[in-house]
């Protein structure tokens, strides 16, 4: 399914571009009326990568569901309360800053690329995930359009499918439309938060997770917005260090995942194998060669998970 | 194009509902991210030029201390303030 998905993605990508776009971001316009061919790629992009993301946590959410056994846990009501709504969009608020900063710094450095600002929009508003979109960013600025964003990101969002398949069994009675909208809600941060609260002991609540994932949601479009309107006052990034910020934000990411010893071990391995596909092939190389030799190691190790 | 992609969904979501997800891939799934994380920053800290030419440490200097932070402090926000900050205090020597 995916290699039809990707070579439709590029036989498109190969009709709407007549130019290769080489520019680094400094260059491109961030033009009244420019017709570069990147704004009519970006939207398209984000709805892919919003396809693929909501693609692949259904999938993991009805895996979750209907593979495993169903213990009688206790039904959780099938409505929303609204306390417990409240409750969860508390608890995310200090996280909630983490996702201000980031959609500022996102919505600032896509306005730098020469993205317009409501294809912007669209792409918080739908794809909903920091670290892809700062991934896809870097693609474009670079001038990487098309396949290797979907790739990057289909890598990028393997681990949803653990956060389905970890949340699945907990919401087994829910129906399929609520899911699937919980799906579109997920991210790092709400998953972090309702895997605490269900790990205290709580019943499993859909209020309590649309809370502290609404909330999470809304901060980060909201910051983006934020970025992507003052974004243009910032006339040199360099001076301000904002060229490194893409990079600092995924070491701080990168950081998170250091959970043990052997992480470490795997980062370096991916680390030092990507530099290798960087010099041969670019980013795209690099994600391949880094992930693959991640996943691999994964699969191969014999650490008591 | 986005309804090829909702109607392709529905026989995978048929078929991997009967489907057990292997042990194994799950082990290697864990590591996806990890993988994905260090290939985006560590080619480029190390493959950095500036603008004037030649190779400059001043984003491996700001990326130590980023992933530093990162792993002190575990929002990614302080990573990317970090970093940021250390990059400007590099370039104002």
């Amino acid at each position: 399914m995916q290699r039809e998905e990707l070579s439709c993605a590029n036989s498109i990508v190969s009709l709407l571009i007549k130019v290769e776009v080489k520019n680094p971001p400094q260059q491109l316009s961030k033009g009244i009326g420019s017709q570069s061919p990147i704004h009519l790629l970006f939207y398209r992009v984000a709805i892919k990568l919003f396809a693929i993301k909501i693609l692949y946590i259904s999938i993991l959410i009805e895996v979750g569901v209907f593979a495993v056994e169903a213990e009688a846990k206790g039904k959780e009501s099938t409505r929303t309360t609204w306390p417990l709504f409240f409750q969860g969009a508390a608890r995310s608020l200090p996280i909630a800053v983490s996702a201000m900063v980031d959609g500022m710094v996102f919505g600032m450095l896509a306005q730098q690329a020469g993205v317009h600002l409501w294809e912007i929009m669209l792409f918080s508003l739908l794809v909903n995930a920091g670290s892809s979109q700062f991934a896809a960013l870097g693609f474009v600025a670079q001038g990487v359009i098309g396949w290797p964003i979907l790739v990057s990101t289909f890598m990028l969002n393997a681990r949803h499918l653990l956060y389905g398949i970890t949340l699945g069994p907990s919401f087994r009675n829910q129906p399929p439309w609520k899911l699937s909208l919980m799906a579109a809600q997920l991210s790092d941060e709400s998953y972090a938060i309702l895997a605490n609260y269900l790990a205290e002991g709580n019943r499993p609540s859909f209020g309590y997770f649309f809370g502290a994932s609404f909330t999470d949601y809304a901060v980060w479009n909201v910051a983006t917005l934020l970025g992507g309107v003052f974004g243009s006052f910032i006339t040199d990034p360099a001076r301000y260090g904002l060229d490194f910020a893409f990079t600092a934000t995924f070491l701080g990411f990168l950081a998170s995942q250091l959970l043990s010893r052997f992480y470490v071990v795997v980062a370096i391995v991916s680390g030092a194998l990507a530099c290798v596909g960087y010099w041969l092939g670019g980013t795209t190389a690099a994600v391949l060669v880094g992930t693959i030799a991640a996943i691999l190691m994964g699969v191969f190790s014999r650490e008591p998970q | 194009m986005a309804l090829i992609t909702y109607l392709t969904r529905f026989p995978m979501l048929l078929i991997s509902s009967r489907v057990h997800l292997p042990t194994w891939l799950l082990r290697g799934l864990k590591m996806a991210a990890l993988g994905v994380f260090s290939s985006l920053t560590i080619p480029p800290i190390l493959f950095h030029h500036t603008k004037l030419g030649g190779w400059s440490p001043e984003y491996l200097i700001a990326g130590a201390v980023a992933l530093a932070v990162g792993v002190w402090r575990k929002q990614t926000i302080f990573s990317l303030g970090a970093g940021v900050l250390c990059l400007i205090v590099i370039r104002a020597m």
